[in-house]
């Protein structure tokens, strides 16, 4: 096998792999593959979308509350302000007397019931003079604090406590000597000594009730512009933690107060400022180090920057524990106050629905994706069943368990038009494969359908049978091997390789019939292959050949028989003649001697020497033939054994010897063998008759080439033997031959030889040989053989 | 040796054996007639020849066989002695077997040819006398009537059954006919007894 041949063996056998996809899953996976992707992919692009827009629509909230935020922070500072620039203003014109103290605590108490967030409102000046409204940890219960002037060394000095309800109802009172409250060193009195402004202070633990706070201090100037008094009011930091707790109800957000360095002023839960902190300047924490990591992770970066200045809100974002925060930072500006307020919380807080609504839709989409994928796979298969039905009708079509008569149908109009030109197919087919069968059954030589590989007959026909001698079935269940003989398995070898080479495999060989009598036969076979180019069967077609090969062994035993035969002819004909020839004067020497002998006793008193003499002779002329004798009587041999047999079968096969070397000279033999009765003699002796008789016409036609060259045997049944003829259309015999003498020829490379044996031969055979003169053309050769049925009458 | 030599007629193709021989013989004081072909001898001398034929076996035309076959066929009472160059067995007893005296294979010895022509000599006598007396006997019968002939006949063919009386009821004549018929016969052919009649045809 070449390579091409191999490379499309193997892409034949690629082919169907190739194919095989099915139709129903491509429909199926069309129908509701398509289906669940559209779907899928609809609801992930809005999933995605809708994620910047939740993350948008968060922020936005996020803004909304820190609006809300610092509204409320502004609410809750704005009070402490108007609160105290009020109380100025009425200062200053003089509507308050500063020095009335009983006006001033009235005016207090008054205040502290109108804006709930103040802790405190208080007056002081340089006198160290102190008066001051402060709310107690009882709710409902108010306490006044008097400290009247004194020098700043001393540093306890008396002060009275008065105690009020909500109705400034006096409770209580009390007084101290021991007082150790110093305003002017407080920080509020410095900052707005030195401003001579209004200024809010950083936190600090306040004096009296120990919790850090703010506050706001404003300056009574007089017309001077000197200041008479400072007035400060007082908000605790946990009330605004407090507020920032009531801003989310849920856990996950907050809103911190921080200042521009990142320090917690105010955070909803934690305590910043410890009540043991240093009194007048209180550390506060850094936001990074709060114990809240949400509020690390969102603004930890403030800390880190230090003062930068925020403008407007900064947005950001940050996930923890899986789950997503947004954060912003904004800042507060009062006048002498700039507050940043940081809010952070969970995402769900503001989209948690809409969140758990996308999942929903989500799912929702899957589902819907799962039940069109689900009905798209019962219409593919809906739509699939006609070819599924159709598939499986071409498949019995092909095996036959339909006729085509029947035909292929289908709601389809293209598998309707398939159905039928494939129906004309199979019928065609069928006709063709009926068309097979009956040659094959009906052959006159041996068939059968061989299994390349193994060799087995998949299929016999009857002539086959009948030249193996099995049944059918019993053929059909053997192999090539097994009916070949043990020393021809090479045969069943050579059948497989020629074959899957594509060869023609040609044997002719010995095989077993079932009788165990050996035949011989010729085996022509092919191979078969599928559409895919794997090989199928092999087709052989077997001939008996044995009566061929017994003609050819008779042949070629006729041929080595001749040839010995002719040897040994030739050579006896040779001494024979040699003999023969000799003989006749070796005769005549003695006859002569004799004769002389006689005729010197004649004369008298004859020479005793030349007596001598003639004796020597006539020893020597003996003794020469004796010799002779001698050599011809070595040379002789048996002239073989006479039998009876057909003569046409061995002019036929003389005839078949001969055609080749006819051939040659372009020379034709004709012989009609007809039925004839049988002869007795040699066989082989009178096929070397024949043979010469031939070669002599050969050789004679091959001379006189001007003719197309034609010998005739006939032959002539008559009583008591048959005669045979052949004759020729060359140049015949000439005038100055003498037939049949030893020794004398026309031929220039012949002995002469050839037609003394066959007169030899014939006379031994009990026959005649002659040339027969009177033919007009070429030369004619008759010699006669005895019949074995009839014995001749003048013999 | 007889007064009056017998002719030895040769016939042989070849010039230098038939030539040989016969001076050879001829010395010996045989009248020697040669011939170079059978057709010669049968223009010149033919079947009636007396004496004895050496004749060669293998000859072109008409060969030794034929010639002999010839002169059997015509009744001839020449011996013969054939001589051959090849002579082979099957040709020797074919000779032979058709009354030949010998066949010798060349070269033979002179002194075994001349004593087969002593013997062909007197074979060829008792030939010649055996057909002359077979001639006379013919010629003797020849003188019988038509109803005579028949008489001998049924003698011959039926020696149980020679009373007069059997022979007269077979051919329907009567007893004393076949009585005359007898006498007359016995006369003419010169015998007494029916048993020397016998002895005279039976055995020719």
């Amino acid at each position: 096998m070449d390579t091409t041949a191999q490379q499309d063996f193997r892409r034949d056998q690629a082919e169907p792999a190739r194919r095989r996809r099915s139709l129903r899953a491509t429909l199926a996976l069309c129908l509701a593959g398509l289906q669940f992707v559209a779907v899928l992919s609809v609801t992930l692009s809005t999933f995605v979308s809708s994620e910047n827009a939740l993350l948008r629509q968060s922020r936005i909230s996020l803004n909304e509350v820190s609006v809300n935020v610092i509204g409320q922070v502004k609410n809750f500072l704005n009070p402490a302000r108007q609160v105290l620039d009020a109380t100025r203003r009425l200062a200053e014109n003089d509507v308050l007397d500063i020095n009335d103290i009983a006006a001033l605590e009235s005016h207090f108490f008054q205040q502290l019931q109108v804006a709930p967030q103040l802790a405190g409102i208080y007056l002081a000046d340089d006198t160290g003079r102190f008066v001051y409204v402060m709310r107690t940890e009882e709710p409902g219960r108010y306490r006044t604090k008097v400290i009247p002037p004194f020098a700043p060394e001393i540093t306890e000095h008396p002060a009275d406590f008065q105690w009020r309800n909500d109705r400034f109802t006096l409770l209580d009172t009390a007084e101290t000597q021991t007082d150790t409250y110093e305003a002017r060193t407080r920080p509020w009195f410095r900052l707005v000594d030195a401003a001579k402004a209004p200024i809010w202070t950083q936190p600090y633990i306040f004096y009296t009730t120990r919790q850090p706070g703010i506050t706001y201090g404003v300056p009574v100037l007089d017309d001077a512009g000197e200041i008479r008094a400072i007035l400060g009011v007082d908000i605790q930091i946990d009330a605004l933690s407090g507020f920032l707790l009531d801003i989310w109800s849920e856990q996950r957000g907050a809103a911190l107060v921080l200042n521009e360095d990142g320090s917690v002023l105010a955070h909803p839960t934690l305590v910043l400022i410890e009540k043991d902190a240093d009194f007048n300047n209180p550390e506060l924490p850094m936001v990074d180090k709060i114990d809240d990591p949400l509020a690390q992770q969102a603004f930890g970066a403030l800390a880190q920057i230090g003062k930068t200045k925020v403008e407007g809100p900064v947005h950001s974002d940050f996930e923890v524990d899986g789950q997503d925060y947004v954060a912003m930072l904004i800042e507060v500006t009062e006048p002498g106050l700039r507050w940043l307020i940081g809010l952070y919380a969970a995402e769900d807080n503001f989209i948690g629905e809409i969140k758990k609504n996308r999942v929903q839709g989500i799912w929702i989409a899957l589902s819907i994706a799962i039940l069109t994928g689900a009905i798209g796979l019962a219409l593919a298969d809906r739509i699939y069943a006609p070819v599924r039905t159709f598939a499986s009708q071409t498949q019995r079509l092909s095996s036959g368990e339909i006729t085509a008569q029947e035909g292929l149908h289908s709601p389809y109009r293209e598998l309707e038009d398939t159905g039928a030109a494939l129906t004309q197919e199979v019928r065609q087919r069928q006709r063709f494969e009926t068309a097979y069968g009956r040659t094959f059954d009906l052959a006159s030589r041996g068939m059968a359908q061989i299994s390349p590989e193994t060799g087995r007959f998949q299929r016999v026909n009857e002539q086959l049978c009948d030249i193996m001698g099995y049944q059918p079935g019993e053929l059909e269940k053997m192999t090539l091997a097994d009916i070949l003989p043990d020393d021809g398995q090479q045969i069943a070898v050579k059948f497989r390789e020629t074959l899957l080479q594509d060869s023609e495999f040609i044997a002719e060989n010995q095989f077993n019939r079932k009788d165990r009598s050996s035949t011989w036969l010729r085996v022509n076979a092919i191979l078969i292959r599928d559409e895919n180019g794997v090989p199928d069967h092999a087709v052989a077609i077997v001939d008996d050949v044995s009566e061929q090969k017994q003609a050819e062994a008779e042949a070629s035993r006729l041929n080595r028989d001749l040839s010995h035969v002719a040897r040994v002819n030739l050579m006896g004909e040779m001494a024979s003649g040699l003999a023969h020839e000799l003989n006749q004067p070796l005769s005549a020497i003695s006859y002569n001697v004799d004769a002389a002998k006689i005729t010197l006793e004649e004369i008298g008193n004859p020479e005793p020497e030349l007596t001598e003499i003639l004796s020597d002779i006539d020893r020597q002329s003996r003794r020469a033939g004796d010799i002779i004798r001698a050599l011809r009587e070595v040379v002789r041999k048996d002239r073989g054994r006479q039998t009876p047999f057909e003569l046409g079968g061995l002019i036929g096969q003389t005839v078949s010897l001969m055609e080749s070397e006819a051939k040659v000279h372009n020379i034709r033999l004709v012989y009609n063998e007809a039925t004839q009765p049988p002869v007795i003699g040699n066989r082989t002796q009178i096929a070397q008759v024949l043979v010469n008789l031939l070669r002599n016409a050969i050789d004679a036609l091959a001379r006189d080439s001007d003719e197309i060259g034609q010998i005739t045997i006939t032959t002539q049944v008559a009583e008591g033997h048959i005669e045979v003829q052949v004759k020729d259309n060359g140049p015949g015999v000439s005038a100055d031959v003498t037939l049949f003498n030893t020794f004398d020829t026309q031929k220039s490379d012949g002995m002469g030889l050839g037609l003394s044996i066959c007169r030899t031969i014939v006379k031994a055979n009990g026959g005649r040989i002659w040339h027969d003169p009177t033919e007009a053309i070429g030369a004619c050769f008759c010699f006669t053989l005895r019949r074995s049925d009839q014995a001749e009458n003048n013999t | 040796m007889t007064p009056e030599p017998l002719t030895v007629f040769i016939v042989d193709d070849d010039d230098d054996v038939r030539v040989a021989l016969s001076r050879s013989l001829s010395k010996r004081g045989m009248r020697v007639e040669h011939f170079a072909a059978a057709l010669a001898f049968l223009e010149q001398v033919g079947e009636d020849a007396i004496g004895c034929l050496i004749l060669d076996y293998g000859m072109p035309v008409m060969d030794g066989l034929d010639l002999q076959d010839y002169l059997v066929r015509h009744d001839s009472t020449l011996p013969i002695i054939f001589i051959s160059g090849h002579g082979g067995i099957p040709e020797s007893v074919r000779a032979t077997k058709a009354g030949a005296i010998d066949f010798l294979e060349k070269p033979f010895d002179l002194t075994v040819l001349i004593e087969r022509i002593d013997a062909a000599m007197h074979v060829g006598e008792q030939l010649r006398n055996e057909k002359s007396r077979r001639q006379k006997l013919a010629d003797k019968r020849g003188l019988l009537t038509e109803r005579e002939e028949q008489v001998l006949q049924y003698i011959l063919t039926h020696p149980a059954r020679t009373s007069s009386k059997e022979i007269a009821a077979q051919l329907g004549i009567s007893p004393r006919t076949v009585e005359i018929h007898r006498g007359r016969i016995q006369q003419k052919v010169g015998v007494k007894t029916t048993i020397e009649l016998f002895e005279l045809f039976a055995h020719p």
